[in-house]
Order: structure tokens, then C-alpha cells, then sequence
């Protein structure tokens, strides 16, 4: 594919599926300013690839798997646990005003924190089911995890969050 | 409460990845595709440094002392020839078994390339490129008398009259280069061909152009399935079905009639070309379908030859070379075609490489390796994660040319380089400028260095700890100086005296707002840089418009800024600022051309203008003597993309190049005395 045309798709995408990205990135590591460097890594995966996207599946869903799949590698990285300690030392990056507050309401919100502090393997199942509106077979499907395993992740994840909402803010259901 | 997490998600909606998030992605992929890497972590701040380093060549054997803790004396990273292609295949098996197929991406870059170098005696332009005698291929070429030109955007070739009033003398479409002739193997496929680049020759008086393309072969039965929903779609990921090749077609030209010579197919997509003395180089990347591979597949690299009979070979088994630490599932193919002969050679190693550079005797290919340790003894801080050093090394393997490709030696170097400009090879010597990032006492840290490497490649000189907390965003080798800017609040222009190859050393350094990412040398004395100008805004750094600086670096103790300009405001891009052929040198009247995208200067990233700038560097002035657009140049309602310009310079009369049209400028009058569609 010509270059020209890359770079104009790859603006398009980005355009497109840009604030659904930051969101996913956000969701794995809860660190903004590591989001967006996140998104980066993605979109750079993404115009690397665009070559190699051929039409099988949709294309928020390819965008999404790399997405995924780069939060996970970071997850995994032994680059995290060099800077989580680096940045217990130095604050990370001050966020503008419109992202603090957006994030001060996120964090505030004693229901959706406690999801951000499920294990990933449950973060990402509730955030597809209950944000994505995705049925089990779907989030399987993005997540290659079995059906199955899909559901029981679902279950488990909401008896870890009533639990903790109980204890905490006494949450009724 | 299914509904209320909904409710409460719906706070999600509230993060939007933000215009600045947008842009500084865009312009870190268009870097990417260039090998470039930013630094994670904090936003590189806003002044750059430009160092001028020398290497002299009296050699003083005393100091042979250097720090050879640089250089990994084992053979880790050593190149082994393949024995059988029943040892490559059941290796490349073992390792898809051993990372059991998981998500892998490897994907070829785009190519990288230059041609000769431009003479003042010469009338016309030619392609800026980094070594002088060594080709690149580009979109565009010029040899005087015709313009030749590829249209990615419509996949087509022109040829056309370089005068006032271009006439079209001859056109391809790309799809046409093969006709129907095709490698039995591939009956049963579907093709595209795709234009890509090209170079020019001339040899006696016979005039050669050698078109490069990308081949895209499938089978039908794999073409898109249409009905099932994406959702049901979404586990797939996709797999590269397709089998790409790159076409190296050889015409002759004489008297506006092209005859094709020779035609042939290369596995893999190109990542840098060169032309020297008649014998086009070529570095492609294969990556191969990741699963079990059968010894009756596409398993081994290959090429077709198309003579009478269209000959599809596989390269000679024991022509391909592999680290035994490190076996990816991609080749790098080295072919070198000989245009005279027609003679083809081929050099397979196993393994990606980002970047490319070749001198008139080796070609360097180099991979960056990250590797971390841990350290168990300060794990002091937190009780689950140990600290751990944290490091790049750049890997060059050497490749020397003659007859044949040889592969010769490696070296490592600590850090990472950004581009073909960061290495260099003058007598004998190769340099190799880098960016480390250490990670130290909970800090980390970068730091530049410089390394020289004699023909054995053994370390023989370094400079390490170039400018603290700043990493390289140009380098510029030119004979025994080496030009280097590094940038975190300013920009420090460096000078690097690297006369004496065992002794390197920083001769003098400025400091300046904004950053070059492409440095040309002008004369003697001066420097041109290529880049942004930055300010900051909420405590961070943000690029404001490019910014073209005039170095005068007479006194290499005392390197100054002559003269700078800035173009446009935040947003503002040039597709020179990453590739140095979108920009053209025209040493004959000192212009300069290049494509710019310019927004208004009110930061509100709305574009402004988009075309071509043509500027003059003289007397020490830079000023902007012509902006040319094709904008409008179509009348019908039909979306048109206007972009791709480019500049061909030939006597007293520069023509405008983009997706659609072509105008050409008097020099003389800076008036446009043409304008059409191509």
C-alpha cells in the first residue's frame, strides 16, 4: 500500500477509535499519562500492520485486539516494574485540568474504582459486558478465553465487587 | 446491577484521547516507520543540542585502552550458515511450538532510500541522499532531459519533457508491468503490483530506469468472507494470507521508446535499496505465515527470474545465515542485481533489522536487542518487584561487497540509533552515533555516545555521556566531524571532532530553542537543520512550527545560528523532516524544495497551506522564495487528494510535483509559467 494512503487511514483510525483505545488503555494500567503512551504504542502497531489487515474482521475489532495485546505486554513487561518504582520516586506527568477532573470523577466513584482495582483478567471482562455491551460469546471472542471461562470470570469478578461494595458503602443490588 | 454499572461507566465516555494525544502520535508513527524510537516517559523537553565531533587518523597506538567492556567478545549474537533446509525448517517449527503461536507482530517497514549525490556542475537535481556516488531510489527522478515520475496514489509511471511545457511521453499503470506472465507455482493466484520507487542509469550511452514495486499475490477462496457480524468475526485475527514480493524491472530508454530488459521478483518488501556502479542493492523482509511449515511451502526465500521462461528459484540453502540465540520467523533477503550482466546474487539472514546503511565497500544492517537484569540486591524499596537495569544495544552486522555479499563481522553498541544518518564509514572506520537509556539508583538515565569501529569491527574509539537527559535527534557524519543534535529543553548543536579515531572529542556545542531532525551539510562551513521549533505550554514542551536553522560551524569551537526561520504554526509537518529525499537540493541557484503542511499560527491546528516550499539558503540568509500548490487544480466535485509534492530542478526552471498535477516554475522570475493535471 502506498505511503500516502497509510498515513491517511492511519489518521482516520485514529480519528475513529481513538477515544475507545485511551479508554482500554486506561482500563489495564489506571494511569493516564501511561494510556497515552499506550495509545501511541497502538497506533504505531496499527500502521505497521495496516498491510497485513486483510478484511477478516472488523476493523474496531483488529484495532482493539492490538490494543489488548499491547496492555498486556506492558502488563507483563519487566519495563512496569521498573517504573512503577520510578514513579513511586518521581510523580508521573501532571494531567491538564480536563483529564484531572474526568479522572477525579472516575476515582471519586467508589463503584467504578473498586472495578479499576479488580485483577485485569476481571477488569476487562466487566468493562466489555457492562461498558461495551458485548454478550459472553463476543468477550470471548476479543479475549480468545472460552465461553465458559468468560462467564465464571463474570461471576467471580461481581461476588469480589458485592463483597467489597458491602463492606465498604453497603451497596444494594 | 448490571444497570447501574452501565450508569457508572457511562463515565468512561468522559475520556477522549486529545487533539495533542492525536498529533504527537502521528508524528511518532511517521518517525516509526523510520526506525525512529521516543523516549517513554517524559515528554522530551524543548532545546536541542548540536555537537560537531571529529576523528582524525593519526594513529596513537597508546590508547588502544578503551573501555572494551562496550563490545561482547562471545559469539552471542554471531551469524551461522544454514546446513539443510530440513535443519531451518524443523528449527523455525521448534520455536512457533515454543511461543505456542501467540499474537506476533512483525511487519516490513517502509523503504529507505538515496541516489548521487548533487553536483553544482550538474543542471538538474537529484535525489538527496546520504553517501555521494550511491543512489537511492525515489518517486521521483530527473536526468535532465525527461522527468520520471510514480504516482502511488494512482499506481502509475510517467515519463515527461522536462521544459516549460511538460508533454507526457510515456505512461504504465502498475498493473501492467507483468502482463500475464507469471511462476507456475502461482497459477492458482491472484495479483496486484504496486509502484514503488525507482532509479536511474546511465552507462555509455544507453539510459536506464529500474522501476521497484511491491507484488501482492492471494489466493481467491481467501478473499474477505461478507455476511457474519463483526462480532462474530472478532476472534480472528488477521493473518497475512498473501504472499508479497518486490519487482525489480529494468528498462531501457532510448528515444522516448522504453524496451523492458529484464524483469525480477524478489521474496519480501524492500527496506532500503541502493544503486552503485551499475548494481542495484536491495534489502527486502519476509515474514512468513507463523505456523508448522512443511517443506513444499514458500518456507525458503526465493526469486523468479523472467527471462524466456519465467524460473521461480529459492535462494541457495547455504546462503542463509542465522544467530542460533535468536531464530524470528523473518528473513532478510540481500540481493544485489547487476544491470550490465544481469548477474543476481543473494545473502539471507534470519531476522528482522530496522535499519540499513551501505558505504561504497560494506552494507550495514543493524537490530536493536532490549535486555533487562534484575538485581536482587537492592530489592529494598518494594517487596514484590526487584529493581532491574534496564538496557538497548544496537547489534550491526557487516556485510562486505564485492562479487558477492559477505558477511563479514558484528559488533554491539550499547543504546540505539534513530536512522541510516546515525551510522557512518570513512577510511576504513565505521562510526555509529546512539541514545542509552540506563535506568540507575531509581533514576533513569540518558545519555548519548559515539562509537568507532575499525574494519575488523573492534572498538578502537567512544565518547560516551554526550548530553544528559537528552537523546539524538539527528546526526550528520561529514568525512572527520560528526554534527549531532540532542534536544530535551533546548537544542544543543554539537560538534564532534573524530579526526583521531582511538581519541574522539567534543569540540564545541550551541544551544538553541527547537530541534533538528535532518541535518545537511551546506558547505564547508555551514549546516542546515531540518526541524521543529518548540515552546512550551502548561509545563510541557509542545512543537510549534518547523523550523529550518542555518549553522555556521567555521569555528567548530564556537558553532553559531546564522539564520533561521519558522514555518507555520503548531501542527505544521514536512514529510522531509522524516525522509530526507521528500527533500530537494538545488546547489546550482542554493534552493532548496520540500513539501509543507502548514497551519495557522493561532495554535488551532487548522491547515492552512498545503504544497510545495521552495527556499533559498544564501549569503547566510534563508528566506522563502516560492510557495507552490496544487489545490483546486481539478474542477470536477469528485474528492481529489492533493498531496506527495515534490520538487525537480532542471536549468532555470523547477517543476512541482504532486498526486495530481504538475506546475513548473521560472527560477529566473519565481513566476509559474505551467500548471496542469498529470
Amino acid at each position: 500500500m502506498a505511503t500516502i494512503n497509510k498515513d491517511k487511514l492511519i489518521e482516520e483510525l485514529i480519528e475513529r477509535f481513538g477515544d475507545d483505545i485511551l479508554r482500554i488503555c486506561y482500563l489495564y494500567t489506571k494511569d493516564y499519562s501511561q494510556a497515552e503512551d499506550l495509545f501511541q504504542e497502538v497506533f504505531i502497531k496499527v500502521y505497521k500492520n495496516i498491510d497485513s489487515f486483510n478484511n477478516q474482521c472488523e476493523v474496531s475489532t483488529w484495532v482493539t485486539r492490538i490494543a489488548i495485546n499491547t496492555c498486556k505486554d506492558y502488563l507483563k513487561s519487566a519495563w512496569i516494574k521498573r517504573n512503577i518504582l520510578f514513579w513511586s520516586v518521581e510523580e508521573g506527568e501532571k494531567n491538564t485540568n480536563t483529564e484531572n477532573e474526568v479522572l477525579n470523577d472516575i476515582e471519586k466513584d467508589y463503584i467504578l474504582s473498586s472495578v479499576l482495582n479488580l485483577p485485569s483478567k476481571y477488569r476487562e471482562v466487566i468493562y466489555f459486558y457492562y461498558y461495551k455491551d458485548l454478550k459472553t460469546k463476543e468477550i470471548a471472542a476479543v479475549l480468545k478465553l472460552k465461553e465458559s471461562v468468560v462467564r465464571s470470570r463474570l461471576m467471580r469478578a461481581r461476588e469480589i465487587l458485592k463483597k467489597e461494595l458491602k463492606e465498604g458503602l453497603a451497596y444494594e443490588e | 446491577m448490571k444497570n447501574d454499572f452501565r450508569l457508572r461507566f457511562r463515565k468512561f465516555d468522559n475520556i477522549r484521547a486529545s487533539n495533542e494525544l492525536k498529533i504527537k502520535t502521528l508524528s511518532r508513527i511517521k518517525n516509526e516507520s523510520k526506525g525512529v524510537r521516543v523516549m517513554k516517559g517524559k515528554w522530551a523537553a524543548s532545546i536541542a543540542t548540536l555537537i560537531i565531533s571529529v576523528f582524525a587518523l593519526t594513529y596513537v597506538y597508546s590508547t588502544w585502552g578503551v573501555n572494551n567492556k562496550n563490545m561482547v567478545t562471545n559469539d552471542k549474537y554471531e551469524l551461522v550458515a544454514v546446513n539443510s533446509k530440513r535443519e531451518l525448517i524443523s528449527m523455525l517449527n521448534k520455536k512457533y511450538r515454543e511461543q505456542n503461536g501467540g499474537f506476533r507482530l512483525f511487519g516490513a517497514l517502509e523503504g529507505t532510500k538515496k541516489e548521487a549525490a548533487a553536483d553544482t556542475a550538474q543542471n538538474h537535481s537529484n535525489t538527496n541522499v546520504q553517501v555521494e556516488g550511491i543512489d537511492e531510489s525515489d518517486i521521483v527522478k530527473t536526468d535532465g532531459k525527461y522527468l520520471y515520475v510514480i504516482n502511488r496514489v494512482k499506481n502509475e509511471f510517467n515519463i515527461l519533457t522536462a521544459d516549460k511545457t511538460p508533454k507526457n511521453v510515456y505512461k504504465l499503470s502498475g498493473k501492467d508491468l507483468l502482463n500475464q506472465k507469471d511462476a507456475k507455482d502461482f497459477k492458482d493466484y491472484k495479483r496486484e503490483i504496486y509502484l514503488n520507487e525507482m532509479f536511474l542509469y546511465e552507462m555509455g550511452d544507453k539510459k536506464y530506469y529500474i522501476l521497484l514495486s511491491t507484488v501482492n499475490r492471494y489466493k481467491d477462496n481467501q478473499a474477505i468472507p461478507e455476511g457474519p457480524t463483526l462480532r462474530e468475526k472478532i476472534s480472528i485475527m488477521p493473518i497475512y494470507y498473501g504472499e508479497q514480493t518486490t519487482l525489480v524491472s529494468i528498462f531501457e530508454f532510448n528515444n522516448e521508446h522504453p524496451k523492458i530488459i529484464k524483469q525480477y521478483e524478489i521474496s519480501g518488501n524492500v527496506l532500503s535499496s541502493r544503486l552503485k556502479e551499475g548494481k542495484i542493492y536491495l534489502v527486502s523482509t519476509k515474514g512468513f505465515e507463523y505456523h508448522i511449515l512443511k517443506e513444499n511451502e514458500n518456507a525458503i526465500p526465493y526469486y523468479i527470474d523472467y527471462g524466456n521462461d519465467v524460473v521461480k528459484k529459492e535462494v541457495d540453502i547455504n546462503n542463509i545465515k542465522y544467530n542460533k540465540n535468536d531464530v524470528q520467523p523473518i528473513y532478510t533477503i540481500i540481493t544485489s542485481i547487476d544491470i550490465d550482466k544481469l548477474q543476481l546474487e543473494n545473502q539471507v539472514v534470519l531476522g528482522y533489522f530496522e535499519n540499513m546503511y551501505m558505504s561504497h565497500d560494506s552494507l550495514y544492517l543493524t537490530k536493536l536487542k532490549s535486555s533487562y537484569e534484575e538485581n536482587k540486591k537492592s530489592s529494598n524499596v518494594a517487596t514484590d518487584v526487584a529493581p532491574i537495569f534496564y538496557y538497548d544495544k544496537t547489534v550491526v552486522y557487516k556485510f562486505e561487497l564485492g562479487e558477492k555479499i559477505v558477511y563479514k563481522k558484528y559488533a554491539t553498541v550499547d543504546g540505539m540509533i534513530i536512522n541510516q544518518f546515525s551510522m557512518d564509514e570513512y577510511d576504513g572506520y565505521f562510526r555509529i552515533a546512539t541514545t542509552e537509556n540506563k535506568y540507575k539508583d531509581n533514576k533513569n538515565i540518558t545519555s548519548s555516545s559515539v562509537y568507532i569501529l575499525d574494519k575488523n569491527m573492534n572498538l578502537v574509539g567512544n565518547i560516551k555521556d554526550i548530553a544528559k537527559d537528552e537523546r539524538i535527534y539527528s546526526t550528520r557524519f561529514v568525512k572527520d566531524k560528526l554534527y549531532m543534535v540532542t534536544f530535551k529543553q533546548v537544542d544543543p548543536l554539537f560538534v564532534i571532532d573524530l579526526k583521531n579515531p582511538r581519541e574522539p572529542k567534543i569540540l564545541g556545542l550551541l544551544k538553541i530553542p527547537g530541534y533538528s531532525t535532518y541535518l545537511h551539510p551546506y558547505d564547508e562551513n555551514n549546516i542546515i537543520g531540518f526541524g521543529m521549533d518548540t515552546g512550551e505550554m502548561e509545563g510541557r514542551v509542545v512543537n510549534k512550527g518547523m523550523k529550518v536553522a542555518l549553522f555556521d560551524v567555521s569555528d567548530v569551537n564556537k558553532p553559531k545560528q546564522k539564520a533561521s526561520i519558522e514555518i507555520g504554526g503548531k501542527g505544521t509537518f514536512s514529510e522531509s523532516l522524516y525522509n530526507h529525499k521528500a527533500l530537494v537540493e538545488y546547489k546550482k541557484y542554493n534552493l532548496y524544495a520540500f513539501e509543507i503542511n502548514e497551519t495557522k499560527y493561532d495554535d488551532s491546528y487548522m491547515l492552512e497551506f498545503s504544497g510545495l516550499c521552495l527556499m533559498e539558503v544564501k549569503d547566510g540568509k534563508i528566506s522563502i522564495k516560492a510557495k507552490v500548490t496544487h489545490d483546486g487544480l481539478s474542477t470536477s466535485q469528485e474528492f481529489k487528494y492533493y498531496g506527495g509534492y515534490r520538487g525537480l530542478f532542471v536549468d532555470d526552471l523547477m517543476f512541482v510535483i504532486s498526486t495530481e498535477g504538475i506546475s513548473v516554475i521560472d527560477l529566473d522570475t519565481m513566476k509559474e509559467v505551467y500548471k496542469g493535471r498529470i
